[in-house]
C-alpha cells in the first residue's frame, strides 16, 4: 500500500483515540498522583501515593468495593439466565413478537433516573407494592439499609437483562437450523439440546454480555444513588463512592477521584483478564 | 421386506401450499433409492417428513413394520445427513461421530470401537482429534457420515449432501458414498437435484415433481424408457430434445415418417411395433424426443439410411474432447418439459434449439449447413396432452 494512502487512513482514527482515550488515561494518571481540590485548581501537588494510601485505609471504600462485587456475583449470572430464558421462550413465539419485544427492551429504553425514580415509587407510602405490602401485612413499607440491598438488585437485573435477552435471541437467529435438527434425530432433548448446541453457539455473545455487564456493575451510579442518596452509605458502589469523594464538602479532591478511577480501571482489568485471556485463545485457536 | 413404506405421503402446509401429494413408496432393505426432481418439487419435504421433522398431513410411514407418523425423529432409527454437514463445531471429528452413541448411553468401550471402525471406514482415523474448522469441505461430510453410520440405523437419509463441495471432489465422494453404503448395506434414502448423481448412485431412481411422483426405476430403465414428457428431458444431459412432430404411414409404400417442422424422418417399422399404442396416434401431433447420443454428423457416419436425416445449420459448437456438443435449430415447435431449471429454449417462435452430441471426428463449424443422422429407432414418442409415454 502507498505510504500515504495508509496514513490518510488511519491518522483521523488514531488521532481520535489519542485524544479521547490515551489522552485522558494518562491525565487521570498524572492527576492521581497530585493534591488536587476544586478550590485550588492551579496549583496542584505532588503527593505520590498519598491519594491511594487515603483511598485504601478507608472503611468506607472496602465497604463499596466488596458491595460492587457482590452485585457483580449476584447480577451478572441473574442476567444471563434471565436473559437467555426470555430469548429462548421469545424465539418459539412466531406471532406478534415485535409487540413483546419492544415490552421487554422498556428497561433499555428508559433513562436510568427515571427508570429508578419510578421503581422506587412502587415501594414508596401510596407505590402499589408498598400498598399491596401494607394491606398484607398490616406494617407500612420502609425502605432500610437492611431491605435497600436487594431492592437495588432486582432494579439491576431489572434493568441489565434486556441487553442480555436482546444480544442472545440475535445470536439465536443465527443458530444454523439443520445443527438443532440433527442433535434431534441424534437423540438431544431440550436440556441437550441447549447445552450441546445452542450455548456452544451463544458462547461468544454470553462472554461479551458477561464482560460487558461486569464493567457495567462497576459504574452503576444512577440507580443506587436514587435508592441511597447519603444514607445507607453501606450500600454505595464504588462509582458513587468515587462520585461523593471527588466532590465531597464542596472542596472535591479531585486527585483522589482520579486515584480512584485507576483504582476501578485495576480492579475491573483483575477479573477480565481470565476472560480477555480465554477469548485470545479462541481467537487463536480459531486461526489454526 | 420393505425397510420404509411411504403410504400415500401428504404434505400440506398451514398456508395451503401442498407440497408432496399422495406419494407411495417402498425402500426394498438394503436398497440405495434416489428421490431427486427440480428445485421446489417437495423431494426435500418428503426426505424431512421421514425424519421426522416435518409432520405427516395425511398418510401413513412405516419403519419395518411400524408405523412411525407420530414418532419422535429420535426413536424412528434413522440417521440423517445434512446439506451443510450440521456438524457440532465445538467437538472434535471423534466427539461429534461418538455424540449420538453417548447419547444412547453406549458403554464407554464399545462406543470407542465403534467410532474407530466408523472412522477407519471413511478413512477419519488420523482427524479424529481435530476440530470441523479444521477439515476441508469433503472431510467434514465424511464426519457427517460417520455420526451417520456409527449407529447402524435402519435407514439413512441424505439430503443433498454433495452440493456444497467442489464438482471434483462431487465426483469422488459420489463413489465414496456408494461404496460405503454397499459395505455397510443400509436402506439409504438419498435426495438430490442432480441427476446425475441420482442416475450414478441409485439403484432405484424415484422422479418427483410439483410433490407428484413421475417414475421410479432403476437409472439404466429411466433413462431408456422414461414414462413421461418430464422424466424423458430431466434424466440425461444434455437433455433429450422434445418436438411437437406428425406421426405418417405412407399409404402404398406401409412404411412410417415422422413430420419435424418441415422435415421428414423414416421411422424403422420395429419401433411402431413395439408400441402398437402408435397406431392410434398416426396423423395427429405427438411429442417426439430424441437424446443428443442419437445424432450424428452424416459425414461422420455416411452409411447411415439416407432418409433418417435432417438438414440443420450449426450455432454453437461445444468440443470437450470425447465429444462434441453440437446447437443447431430446427423448425418444428418444441416442447416443454415443465422443468423449472431447465434453461428457457433460445429461438424464436418458429424454430426450436435441439442439441447433438456428436462424434470428435465432426468438422462441422459454426455457421455451417451439415446433414444430421437421426437414430430413428431410438426415437421417443409421448401423448401431446398428456405427456406420457405410447407404449402400448
Amino acid at each position: 500500500m502507498n505510504k500515504r494512502t495508509f496514513w490518510g487512513f488511519t491518522v483521523p482514527s488514531v488521532a481520535v483515540m489519542l485524544t479521547l482515550m490515551v489522552v485522558p488515561l494518562l491525565a487521570t494518571i498524572w492527576l492521581g498522583f497530585q493534591r488536587l481540590t476544586l478550590r485550588d485548581l492551579q496549583n496542584p501537588v505532588f503527593i505520590g501515593f498519598g491519594n491511594y494510601r487515603d483511598i485504601l485505609s478507608d472503611p468506607e471504600f472496602w465497604s463499596a468495593a466488596r458491595w460492587t462485587i457482590l452485585l457483580v456475583i449476584i447480577v451478572v449470572p441473574l442476567q444471563l439466565v434471565l436473559g437467555l430464558t426470555i430469548a429462548l421462550l421469545l424465539d418459539r413465539v412466531k406471532r406478534v413478537r415485535s409487540i413483546y419485544m419492544a415490552a421487554l427492551l422498556m428497561p433499555m429504553v428508559v433513562t436510568p433516573v427515571v427508570g429508578s425514580l419510578v421503581y422506587k415509587d412502587l415501594f414508596e407510602r401510596g407505590g402499589l407494592i408498598a400498598w399491596i405490602w401494607e394491606s398484607i401485612t398490616d406494617d407500612p413499607f420502609l425502605v432500610t439499609s437492611g431491605n435497600v440491598r436487594w431492592l437495588i438488585i432486582i432494579q439491576l437485573v431489572w434493568a441489565v437483562t434486556p441487553f442480555a435477552f436482546i444480544t442472545f435471541f440475535a445470536g439465536l437467529q443465527t443458530l444454523p437450523e439443520d445443527r438443532v435438527e440433527a442433535a434431534q434425530i441424534d437423540g438431544a432433548g431440550f436440556w441437550r439440546q441447549l447445552w450441546h448446541v445452542t450455548l456452544p453457539h451463544l458462547r461468544t455473545l454470553v462472554l461479551f454480555v458477561a464482560l460487558i455487564s461486569i464493567m457495567d456493575m462497576y459504574r452503576v451510579y444512577d440507580q443506587v444513588f436514587v435508592w441511597t442518596g447519603n444514607r445507607f452509605t453501606d450500600a454505595h458502589t464504588l462509582a458513587v463512592y468515587n462520585v461523593r469523594t471527588a466532590t465531597a464538602f464542596d472542596i472535591g479532591r479531585l486527585g483522589k477521584g482520579n486515584a480512584m478511577s485507576i483504582l476501578t480501571v485495576i480492579g475491573i482489568f483483575v477479573v477480565l483478564i481470565p476472560f480477555l485471556y480465554r477469548s485470545y485463545k479462541d481467537q487463536i485457536a480459531e486461526r489454526n | 421386506m420393505a425397510a420404509v413404506t411411504l403410504d400415500r405421503v401428504t404434505k400440506i402446509y398451514p398456508n395451503g401450499f401442498q407440497a408432496v401429494t399422495d406419494l407411495s413408496l417402498e425402500l426394498v432393505d438394503g436398497e440405495f433409492l434416489v428421490l431427486v426432481g427440480p428445485s421446489g418439487c417437495g423431494k426435500s419435504t418428503a426426505l424431512r417428513m421421514i425424519a421426522g421433522l416435518e409432520d405427516i398431513s395425511d398418510g401413513e410411514l412405516k419403519v419395518g413394520d411400524r408405523r412411525v407418523n407420530e414418532v419422535e425423529p429420535k426413536d424412528r432409527d434413522i440417521a440423517m445427513v445434512f446439506q451443510n454437514y450440521a456438524l457440532y463445531p465445538q467437538m472434535t471429528v471423534r466427539e461429534n461421530i461418538a455424540f449420538p452413541l453417548k447419547l444412547r448411553k453406549v458403554g464407554k468401550s464399545d462406543l470407542h470401537q465403534q467410532v474407530e471402525e466408523a472412522a477407519q471406514i471413511l478413512e477419519l482415523t488420523e482427524q479424529l482429534d481435530k476440530k470441523p474448522a479444521q477439515l476441508s469441505g469433503g472431510q467434514r461430510q465424511r464426519v457427517a457420515m460417520g455420526r451417520a453410520i456409527v449407529r447402524r440405523p435402519a435407514l439413512f437419509l441424505m439430503d443433498e449432501p454433495l452440493s456444497n463441495l467442489d464438482a471434483k471432489l462431487r465426483v469422488q465422494m459420489r463413489a465414496d458414498i456408494a461404496g460405503i453404503q454397499r459395505e455397510l448395506g443400509v436402506t439409504t434414502f438419498y435426495v438430490t437435484h442432480d441427476q446425475v448423481e441420482a442416475m450414478t448412485m441409485g439403484d432405484r431412481v424415484a422422479v418427483i415433481k410439483d410433490g407428484h411422483l413421475q417414475q421410479v426405476a432403476a437409472p439404466e430403465e429411466l433413462y431408456a424408457d422414461p414414462d413421461n414428457v418430464f422424466v424423458a428431458a430431466f434424466i440425461g444431459s444434455p437433455s433429450m430434445n422434445l418436438y411437437e412432430g406428425v406421426l405418417r404411414q405412407d399409404g402404398t409404400s406401409g412404411g412410417y415418417t415422422v413430420q419435424l417442422g418441415s422435415q421428414s424422418v423414416a421411422v424403422p417399422e420395429s419401433a411402431v411395433a413395439a408400441r402398437p399404442a402408435l397406431h392410434g396416434h398416426l396423423g395427429q401431433p405427438i411429442v417426439v424426443g430424441i437424446r443428443p447420443e442419437d445424432l450424428e454428423d452424416a459425414a461422420v457416419q455416411p452409411d447411415h439410411p439416407a432418409d433418417q436425416r435432417i438438414s440443420a445449420t450449426v450455432d454453437v459448437r461445444e468440443a470437450l474432447g470425447a465429444e462434441t456438443l453440437m446447437h443447431f435449430s430446427i423448425d418444428a415447435t418444441h416442447v416443454d418439459s415443465g422443468d423449472p431449471d431447465a434453461l428457457d429454449e433460445l429461438g424464436d417462435e418458429s424454430s426450436s434449439r435441439c442439441t447433438a452430441r456428436l462424434s470428435p471426428l465432426t468438422e462441422a463449424r459454426v455457421g455451417d449447413a451439415i446433414q444430421i443422422n437421426i437414430n430413428a429407432a431410438k426415437f421417443h414418442f409421448f401423448d401431446k396432452a398428456t405427456h406420457l409415454a405410447i407404449r402400448g
